[in-house]
């Protein structure tokens, strides 16, 4: 069992974190479009995916396979200003 | 002797020794709004001993809301934030050297704006110069420090130089990071922007010092939401950049360059080379096309629609305007066009 832990500044009442097994062959696609039908999670696929994703701490495209031994999936978007 | 740094050197984590240390380290802070500025401030009370101050703009009154080190009076004479933020702190510590650079950090730049330091705080304001920043920090073998902000959020990460370390790269692309909500359309929380320079800061002392309490996460704040978060990043041996050594920034020469400013209908605009105009005979050149007014560091046109803020090297900010090709037009006619040919 792995996470998936959101950081999107524009649905700060989406669950901080979802319990999630990351199955073999599903995309990073899929799991944003799982996760948004989840109760708990407000914010759309689309936002999930507008900025990509890392995986165990590593950024991956929304292509990317899971293999099934991935932990953590962070779905966050990027903040520039300074 | 009466001795300033009293009460950190008794912090058993920085001690006489690691004052020292800060005696003799050089920092650059590369953009001065709200986190560059506190930064700058911090280091400078905390006894960093160099500290170059790297912005392109000038101090405007809303930038008064946030960032610290600057008054009306900065407001009031259209000094350069490089300028106002090395006169505040030679008040505020003498005993510290400081440079002051008027510039666009980008390609033709970056290398003599970091080469000769210890640590490159960020304080800008887009990921376009971040990526440049890590990609030139990695070629240079320095340790940086990001940090982000928005709101009631912000967001911080050391990288620290090492082969099994990760890069900005590792972590996000380019074109995900780009196109986000900034401060001008979404607001800003002075306090955010405190506690992210300052948590920049404490993260560069244990840097400068050796500590081995640096912080290998990122960390991420929303001060409304009561909310913090450590997320860990890793190298990704695949990275293009860390990874393969591809750089997408660094190194690249791509003509004049044209960039939104941050919500404020502005765009700047930096010319291919570097220019070293006489603001005196160029200030005449102008006068057929609209109003001028000139000081020690800014030529000002207003041709009665657009504003054009000239820096002595050809850097400009063109005002009322959106779209980068119109504000490329705008400088070509009434810069590019009227300097003086090259001998």
């Amino acid at each position: 069992m792995g996470v998936v832990r959101f950081l999107l500044f524009n649905y700060p009442d989406t669950l901080p974190e979802l319990p999630f097994t990351f199955r073999p062959g599903m995309t990073i696609r899929d799991l944003a479009e799982e996760c948004a039908q989840v109760s708990g999670v407000t914010a759309p696929a689309s936002e999930m995916l507008n900025t990509g994703a890392m995986v165990d701490g590593k950024y991956v495209s929304t292509d990317y396979k899971f293999d099934g031994s991935e932990g953590a999936v962070d779905f966050m978007n990027q903040i520039g200003d300074g | 002797m009466e001795n300033r740094y009293i009460r950190q050197e008794r912090f058993q984590g920085v001690g006489e020794k690691g004052q020292e240390k800060l005696r003799i380290s050089r920092v650059t802070v590369i953009g001065l709004g709200a986190l560059g500025s506190m930064a700058a401030n911090n280091l400078a009370r905390a006894g960093v001993g160099f500290i170059r101050l790297v912005d392109r703009d000038v101090v405007e009154l809303s930038n008064l809301q946030r960032q610290m080190l600057y008054t009306e009076a900065d407001v009031k004479s259209q000094v350069p934030k490089a300028h106002a933020a090395l006169k505040h702190l030679q008040e505020i510590n003498s005993e510290n050297a400081y440079e002051a650079v008027v510039t666009d950090a980008n390609s033709a730049t970056i290398d003599s704006l970091i080469s000769d330091v210890d640590l490159v705080i960020d304080g800008t304001d887009n990921f376009e110069v971040r990526f440049l920043m890590s990609e030139a920090c990695l070629h240079h073998k320095k340790n940086w420090i990001y940090g982000g902000t928005r709101g009631s959020i912000g967001m911080t990460k050391n990288f620290i130089y090492g082969e099994d370390q990760p890069c900005l790269r590792c972590m996000m692309s380019y074109d995900g990071a780009r196109n986000m909500p900034t401060c001008a359309t979404e607001g800003i929380l002075n306090a955010t922007t405190a506690i992210l320079a300052s948590l920049e800061t404490n993260e560069a002392i244990k840097i400068l010092i050796g500590s081995d309490a640096v912080r290998k996460e990122m960390l991420y704040f929303d001060l409304w939401q009561n909310r913090s978060r450590k997320i860990p990043v890793v190298k990704n041996e695949e990275c293009p950049v860390c990874g393969y050594g591809q750089y997408s920034f660094y190194g690249k020469n791509t003509g004049m360059q044209a960039a939104e400013l941050c919500g404020r209908d502005s765009v700047q605009v930096v010319p291919a080379e570097e220019e070293h105009i006489d603001f005196m005979s160029f200030a005449e050149r102008l006068k057929p096309f609209g109003t001028v007014t000139v000081n020690a560091f800014t030529l000002d046109f207003d041709d009665g629609t657009y504003g054009v803020k000239l820096f002595k090297n050809g850097r400009a900010i063109i005002k009322n305007v959106l779209d980068a090709n119109r504000a490329k037009s705008i400088y070509t006619k009434y810069v590019t066009n009227q300097l003086p040919e090259k001998k």
